[in-house]
């Protein structure tokens, strides 16, 4: 389990991070969006060790990270901006990771190299952007981390290979119960992969919440009446959003689907439509409810 | 179970580190192999080639082994801490200054200490490996021929020498890379904390011993003393004293050890504290790159701050030229502030920002001068008293002015001797206080003039009288340079006499087996070593007979008394590095008699017979030489004592061998080779020289260079001179013109060499001149040409004649002016 409590960085004058609170169980595959600047890769260097916090702690199975090779060896990271040796190959780099993590798996490593079919012999810089991304990804998995945590998961992959990564990350989870932590500056990609949803924003953690719960506690109703109504007629609702065009009503509801639909139709509407919401519709509404304007995170669609 | 990871070494990193380090380390090992190989084996061709010279002189038997230390052999070895170590550590640990590079090694899971030492230990032993290397393979390659000996004795000084420098220079490296976060600073960086802290020193001491005249600059065997420090030493050994001798010293090993373990243990330090998003900043925060900046402007400050501290206590006044000087250099230094900054981060914006900083340089400035105020007041006052002292060892330093001085033997086994007798150490303390009164009465009185002040006697040269002591109070010991009272001289002289160790060093033959290489400046004779060790025992021998003084004065200062005759210098080096030499002269005449019995046993040829024999080669135009010849050379004849007479001829000759282009330079004439064929054979008739008559030897040299074959020829051999062939020298040499031209031996009055100022003419055939010695002189001048050239004389002017003197029936004595040598006119005429 990672725990961060009231973690804070800063750099100079300027905080990355500001009292970031969260809990990422085991098992679990844990994304983190956010604008640029938002502070994702200071988290996940935080908790990789690579930094140090400035206030508060990350711990992962109650052991401090910096500078605690115990942990850090349980630890994988890919980062957004890769590393290798120069002039190095594959076969160079898995010498390296070899030399520092005791449980690099050379079989792994060899059936990675060949279901991504990467010539393990060929110098990383004629690589393209993408197979650098596998490479950097390969070797991270073959050391059989507890942990894996990626920055910028997909940058660069084609479709085919997203889907590959994704289905290795799960695999990975499903099979040694790893916890893996993916960012992204998109939801749609971290949509179909992830359990849990973390958005990040100036430093803080804005939102933070299960995928199911997300998709199948939100939706959006469409209604209408015969009579002239007010956003008043759904007090008793946990509505999160309500406009209306001429008698028409677009209201975004927390709850029980069948419950609210129910309540609903108890009004005798004219009209009772419930639609799915996107996850982007979703982390809109929710966040409006708490008082951000979404226009400001940017994110991309 | 997964074995826990060491805190402090992970081996698979190290292997790794050995492995990244390839390409370097090969590179490096192939370069010095060559290095290792070619320099013993040019010296070994060199000495082939050479092997009867040094500087041109024979050095003993034929044949002869120069014996080298490891770094004589192969001084490259130094490359491997000035800069293999640096380049392997800059390019392991590159990563500190990429963020990307440096997230993965921040990312493993390895503590910081573990890579530090894992990839330092990697680094040290690419470099201990390519000492090896280098050691063994000059080692053999001096062992090929036998024209080189390397002493096996200076291996373990200098390999322990050059790891600890190895170990210095990683733990400076990693310091500032940890420290800053490009390549550029992380250099710059690295050579401040190399040189920063031994040049404050050296300039603070400098100053402090510039004001204080019996504070000594160098501090040899203190904890200042720049030898100790084996990288430094490098440079400072070669503008101090010529040598390197910081890497042959064990002191230096310790010394050098010690600090690297303090830097490697600050490098690990700041390593560990290190932050992965410094990388690409010129330093970690803004106050440390303040620091940075104030560096080098502060090193520049040292100028202007020793000016002005010299002015103070000396209470001088500062002329226009001087402040302007202290207030361009000041300019300089904040120029070198801001310039850091702007070349480090490359923003304008940031030298406003850096303005404030400069109140600092203002401070450390205020703070340096205070500073050194402060040690002025201590180090004057320190005077320690007689009870305190243990014991006192002499530094005598030779005659820098003298470059027959050059006796370090003696004075390294002197100062190594701890004298421990009250009156000497009383004499010490007591002159010292003298002197430290002198200065606090006028401190503007400066090295050699404070002997002024003090009643100091100049025997020989003018430092004669100035002591340096090194001065054992318990743990501690002082470094004093002493100016003593003649009368303290001479006592202190006596003192040693007294000494059974000193008597020891001065008058106790070196062995033989100790001896590397042995050679006389001008004898260009083979000699065999042994022979040369005769020499140097006979002259022990008849050393010992003289007083204590006078043998001091000549082994210290080679202060030879001014009428001593000295014919040649042998040179002695030690295996040791240590040098002593000797002269040659005649107040030892046993010695002065086997060198001349040495020197002509062993000459080849006769050096007229070869002078005549060249120039009858380039004479003679059927001459059936087939070689090409093209030789520049001298006869020098010289008679010294009462006499001393020196005549010399030159030519160049050239003859190709088709002997179709033939030339002849020469400055004697046709009369003059004449008479060098006379000498030639009077020469042949000569005896060996008697020692008891100093005014019958006469010295022979030949001095000659074959351009063609690349070939150098200095023979020298003595005669005994008779009357006739005195006659035929001194014609020869310009003093009988008349005589010459008659190419005869002629009888020949007396001619006088005589130097005066023209007082004027009396008559048409008669001058008057003033000299030294005669006083007033009339001399007749019958002589058209002598007459032509004193004409242009005026009075004043100073004249050298040659004088006929002419004894009269009534037996006075009548000068007549046979060449006029020399007009000299007086400033004014």
């Amino acid at each position: 389990m990672i725990k961060a409590e009231n973690l804070t960085k800063k750099f100079e004058d300027y905080k990355a991070l500001d009292g970031i609170n969260c809990t990422i169980p085991e098992g679990c595959i844990y994304g983190m969006v956010g604008s640029n600047g938002a502070g994702k890769s200071t988290f996940l260097r935080l908790i990789t060790g690579i930094y140090r916090a400035d206030e508060g702690r990350v711990t992962i199975d109650d052991g401090d990270v910096f500078e605690n090779p115990a942990v850090k060896s349980q630890i994988a990271f890919v980062p957004d901006d890769l590393f290798f040796l120069n002039a190095s190959n594959m076969d160079r780099m898995a010498d390296l990771y070899r030399a520092c993590y005791p449980s690099f798996d050379n079989k792994r490593y060899e059936y990675l190299t060949g279901t991504f079919q990467l010539n393990t012999k060929k110098s990383l810089a004629t690589f393209s952007k993408g197979m650098k991304r596998q490479a950097a990804t390969i070797l991270a998995i073959s050391c059989k981390p507890k942990y894996l945590f990626f920055d910028e998961t997909f940058d660069g992959l084609d479709p085919v290979m997203r889907n590959l990564v994704k289905s290795l990350i799960c695999q990975d989870v499903e099979e040694r119960k790893a916890t893996a932590i993916l960012t992204s500056h998109s939801l749609r990609e971290l949509e179909d992969t992830c359990d849990q949803l973390a958005l990040l924003h100036k430093g803080g953690l804005v939102f933070e919440s299960d995928i199911t719960n997300l998709k199948t506690k939100l939706f959006k109703v469409q209604v209408a009446f015969k009579e002239d109504y007010s956003k008043n007629l759904f007090e008793g609702f946990d509505m999160l959003h309500f406009t209306k065009h001429g008698s028409v009503a677009n209201i975004i509801v927390r709850g029980e689907k069948d419950e609210v639909v129910a309540r609903i139709r108890n009004m005798n509407p004219l009209l009772l439509e419930v639609l799915p919401l996107t996850l982007e519709e979703v982390f809109t509404y929710e966040m409006e409810a708490l008082g951000y304007a979404f226009g400001d995170v940017l994110m991309d669609n | 179970m997964e074995k826990k990871k060491n805190k402090w070494f992970n081996i698979k990193l190290y292997l790794d580190g050995l492995r990244q380090l390839k390409l370097i380390g090969i590179m490096s090992a192939i370069i010095m192999a060559c290095a290792a190989f070619l320099i013993p084996m040019g010296d070994q061709l060199q000495n082939a080639n050479y092997v009867k010279y040094v500087n041109g002189r024979p050095v003993g038997s034929v044949g002869r082994i120069v014996s080298y230390g490891i770094l004589e052999l192969n001084p490259l070895i130094v490359l491997t801490f000035l800069v293999i170590v640096p380049l392997m550590t800059l390019y392991l640990f590159h990563f500190l200054n990429k963020r990307n590079a440096c997230d993965f090694y921040h990312s493993i899971p390895d503590t910081r200490e573990s890579i530090f030492v894992s990839f330092g230990l990697a680094i040290l032993t690419w470099n201990i490996g390519i000492l090896l290397e280098s050691i063994l393979i000059s080692a053999i390659s001096s062992g090929i021929f036998s024209y080189v000996e390397l002493d096996a004795g200076t291996i373990p000084v200098v390999f322990c020498a050059s790891a600890a420098a190895c170990i210095f220079m990683y733990g400076v490296f990693l310091i500032a890379m940890s420290l800053t976060g490009t390549s550029f600073t992380n250099l710059t960086v690295a050579v401040m904390i190399l040189i920063v802290p031994r040049l404050v020193a050296t300039v603070f001491m400098a100053i402090i011993s510039d004001s204080i005249s019996v504070i000594p600059f160098q501090f040899g065997g203190s904890i200042l003393d720049d030898r100790l420090n084996v990288i430094t030493n490098l440079f400072t050994g070669y503008m101090i004293r010529g040598e390197y001798q910081g890497i042959s010293m064990w002191s230096s090993v310790l010394y050098t050890l010690v600090v690297s373990i303090i830097y490697c243990v600050a490098g690990c330090y700041f390593f560990k504290k290190r932050k992965s998003e410094a990388a690409t900043c010129a330093a970690l925060n803004s106050k440390l790159q303040c620091v940075l900046r104030l560096i080098p402007a502060m090193m520049i400050c040292l100028i202007p701050i020793a000016m002005i501290f010299e002015t103070i206590i000396k209470s001088y006044s500062l002329d226009d030229e001087e402040i302007f000087g202290i207030v361009v250099l000041y300019i300089i230094a904040i120029i070198g502030y801001f310039l850091y900054e702007l070349v480090t981060t490359k923003r304008l914006k940031n030298l406003i920002k850096a303005i404030p900083g400069l109140l600092w340089l203002v401070v450390f400035n205020a703070g340096f001068i205070l500073a050194l105020f402060a040690s002025y007041h201590v180090m004057l006052n320190d005077v320690p008293k007689v009870e305190s002292v243990d014991s006192v060892c002499l530094e005598i330093d030779g005659d820098m002015y003298a470059y027959d001085s050059r006796n370090d033997y003696y004075q390294e086994q002197i100062s190594k001797i701890a004298l421990t007798s009250p009156e000497i150490k009383n004499l010490v303390i007591s002159e010292l206080s003298r002197n430290v009164e002198a200065i606090k009465a006028d401190a503007s009185l400066w090295n050699y003039g404070i002997e002024q002040n003090i009643d100091t006697y100049n025997y020989g040269r003018s430092n004669r009288m100035i002591l340096s002591v090194k001065i054992d109070c318990g743990i501690t010991s002082k470094y004093r340079r002493i100016y003593l009272s003649q009368p303290a001289y001479s006592e202190l002289t006596k003192l040693l006499a007294n000494n059974e160790q000193i008597n020891e060093v001065l008058y106790e033959n070196v062995d033989f087996k100790d001896i590397s290489a042995m050679y006389f400046s001008y004898a260009d004779v083979e000699i065999p070593l042994e022979t040369m060790y005769q020499i140097y025992c006979s002259y022990n021998e008849e050393l010992a007979k003289l007083s204590f003084e006078d043998t001091f004065h000549i082994i210290m200062w080679g202060d030879y008394p001014d009428d001593a005759e000295w014919y040649d210098h042998l040179w002695i080096t030690l295996k040791n590095g240590e040098q002593m030499h000797i002269v040659i002269n005649d107040m030892f005449p046993e010695t002065l008699k086997l060198y001349f019995e040495t020197v002509n046993e062993n000459v080849v040829e006769e050096p007229l017979d070869k002078f005549m024999a060249i120039l009858d080669e380039c004479s003679d135009a059927d001459g059936t030489s087939a070689e090409s010849l093209e030789v520049n050379g001298q006869i020098h004849f010289l008679l010294k004592s009462d006499n001393h007479i020196s005549a010399s001829a030159w030519f160049f000759a050239y003859k190709d061998k088709n002997n179709k282009d033939i030339s002849l330079e020469c400055d004697f004439t046709e009369n003059g080779q004449r008479i060098l064929r006379q000498i030639q054979e009077k020469l042949k008739e000569c005896k060996e020289p008697d020692v008891m008559n100093q005014n019958k030897i006469l010295e022979v040299e030949f001095h000659g260079y074959d351009i063609h074959n690349d070939f150098q020829y200095d023979i020298v051999k003595y005669y005994e001179i008779d009357e006739e062939l005195l006659k035929l020298i001194r014609i020869f040499g310009g003093y009988d013109t008349e005589a010459e031209e008659n190419s005869e031996a002629v009888e020949t009055d007396e001619i006088m060499e005589i130097t005066g100022y023209l007082n004027g003419w009396a008559d048409n055939h008669t001058i008057e001149i003033s000299t030294q010695e005669q006083g007033i002189m009339t001399l007749q001048v019958l002589d058209e040409e002598a007459a032509k050239e004193l004409a242009k004389a005026n009075p004043g002017d100073i004249v050298n004649l040659f004088v006929d003197c002419n004894k009269l029936e009534n037996g006075s004595e009548c000068y007549t002016v046979v060449y006029v040598n020399e007009i000299v006119p007086m400033t004014g005429n």
